[in-house]
């Protein structure tokens, strides 16, 4: 082989300076061995202080009362009480899914990558986007279960009347509005075209016609409000001068998103008592569901 | 020399073609009583595969039950809970439980309890006046333990994520008092509820 082979000089790794380094033992091993002693000491004390009963055997005719997920499920255990089984148990938790998963090509800056409050206005944004969520799903959920307009009653003595009704919660919109008869029944398949509606006892859409009332309160007002109050945030923030690039909007978006998931988790673990009635925390029973036992008020 | 020892080595050869074949019926024993088990047990599995579909004389829930007399409730009283209906059988007087006003007339109907949201079993909850501003006046609902729908005393759906009204079971009211409840014709709510409402004098 007559090919000359020009020998480069090959940058050689420096080696470590010996105080960067950090050794596996001792230095991990410790530091490991002293958390895992911590968290055995925690998990010992707490397991003599709470009470966690594995009760009698489960019996199918009857369901402990209130019924509840484990902890972690509980925010969309807390949806489903809002909106279309369906899209609080499948579309909603993937759509954000996704929108989470895209984030980074939506915000495609590779400035401050990686740091902390890298915008300007990152931290007001974060705070007031934040207490806008918490605000704003409690009073949501408080508007759901008809609290307000208890509240308004007991305290103001304040009432709407037979008008107003329909205002009380979202199901009331259904429930409390003359809707014309055919609104429950709009046909959208043309020619009495009849697919999967044998029975016509399906949900707020049979195949074949659209309970109108049923899809606004099951579907529509929940996306409407899912997609536009969030917007609505992001587009105030921006006028504000507040939002300047998308990493701010970003920012709002996920603060937002994670003051709701706190508040929802919070609402479905400790507020939510028998027939998932919301109370206080400490008025939070739980019983077994054993007929002749079911605690009434 | 080769007819001599015939009679002992016969008896030898016979001896050994006895032990020989009491070892094959040992194994045609054990074979014969393998498949035999193998059989037993795969047809008591399609016998009992086969049971769930015997549509014809279901017992229990499935089938008729029969509610004595003694247990149906009075108008107006709560709604007793039926376990081997999985139902609540409800005696509405006169327009109770029509909080939408479609025009009962009152009588006694049997609610499946199975919660038409997502399943759960809806308990009754006779103190419950959360409905208070669009139903003042209304004491006693029943609430899914699960997700809050909030049913009225005829099952008619005020409250919560549920798709519509508790269903309906088919109830005849027999001469005796006691009404026959068919957990195998349930039809699912709707507002007219209160309307299947069956009349009874028990």
């Amino acid at each position: 082989m007559a090919t000359a082979v020009v020998a480069r000089p090959v940058a050689r790794p420096q080696a470590r300076a010996r105080d960067e380094e950090v050794l596996v033992w001792p230095d991990l091993v410790f530091v490991e061995f002293i958390a895992a002693l911590l968290f055995t000491i925690t998990l010992f004390i707490l397991s003599v202080v709470i009470n966690a009963p594995l009760l009698d055997q489960a019996n199918a005719d009857v369901t402990p009362n209130p019924s509840k997920a484990p902890w972690y499920l509980l925010n969309l255990q807390e949806l489903l009480l809002h909106m279309n089984a369906a899209m609080a148990g499948i579309i909603v938790p993937t759509v954000w899914l996704i929108i989470l998963g895209a984030f980074p090509y939506f915000d495609r800056d590779t400035d401050g990558q990686g740091a902390w409050f890298g915008t300007e206005g990152a931290v007001r944004l974060t705070v007031v986007s934040g207490i806008v969520g918490f605000v704003g799903t409690w009073a949501l959920i408080l508007w759901d279960s008809g609290k307000v307009a208890f509240f308004l009653n007991d305290w103001f003595g304040l009432s709407g009347g037979d008008t107003m009704r329909f205002l009380e919660n979202v199901r009331s919109m259904q429930s409390q509005l003359p809707w014309p008869e055919w609104a429950s029944k709009i046909t959208y398949l043309p020619f009495n075209l009849k697919l999967l509606d044998g029975t016509g006892s399906g949900g707020p859409t049979t195949f074949q016609h659209l309970d109108f009332p049923g899809w606004l309160v099951e579907q529509g007002i929940p996306t409407a409000l899912l997609v536009g109050l969030p917007s609505l945030m992001i587009y105030t923030l921006w006028r504000m001068g507040w939002v300047v690039n998308r990493r701010d909007a970003l920012l709002a978006l996920f603060s937002g998103f994670v003051a709701s998931y706190g508040v929802l988790t919070l609402c479905g673990t400790a507020f939510r008592g028998q027939g998932q009635e919301l109370v206080f925390p400490w008025e939070l029973k739980v019983s077994e569901g054993i007929p002749g036992q079911e605690a009434g008020h | 020399m080769a007819a001599e020892p015939t009679a002992p080595r016969g008896g030898r050869i016979e001896r050994a073609r006895q032990i020989e074949s009491r070892k094959l019926a040992r194994r045609s024993f054990l074979r014969v009583s393998a498949f035999a088990g193998l059989s037993l047990f795969v047809g008591s599995m399609t016998a009992g595969f086969l049971g769930f579909f015997n549509r014809l004389k279901p017992v229990g829930f499935g089938g008729v039950v029969t509610v004595a007399a003694s247990r149906v409730p009075a108008p107006g009283a709560e709604p007793v809970r039926i376990s081997e209906a999985k139902a609540w059988v409800v005696n509405l007087s006169g327009p109770e439980g029509d909080v939408l006003g479609v025009g009962g007339t009152g009588g006694i109907m049997a609610l499946y309890w199975k919660c038409p949201h997502l399943g759960c079993s809806v308990p009754w909850n006779p103190g419950f006046n959360g409905a208070a501003v669009n139903f003042p006046g209304v004491v006693g609902w029943f609430r899914c333990p699960c997700h809050g729908s909030t049913y009225s005393r005829a099952g008619i759906r005020v409250f919560g994520p549920a798709p519509r009204p508790m269903d309906t079971m088919a109830i005849t009211v027999n001469g005796d008092g006691s009404i026959s409840v068919n957990t195998g014709a349930i039809t699912s709510g709707g507002t007219d509820n209160p309307l299947r409402a069956v009349s009874y004098n028990g």
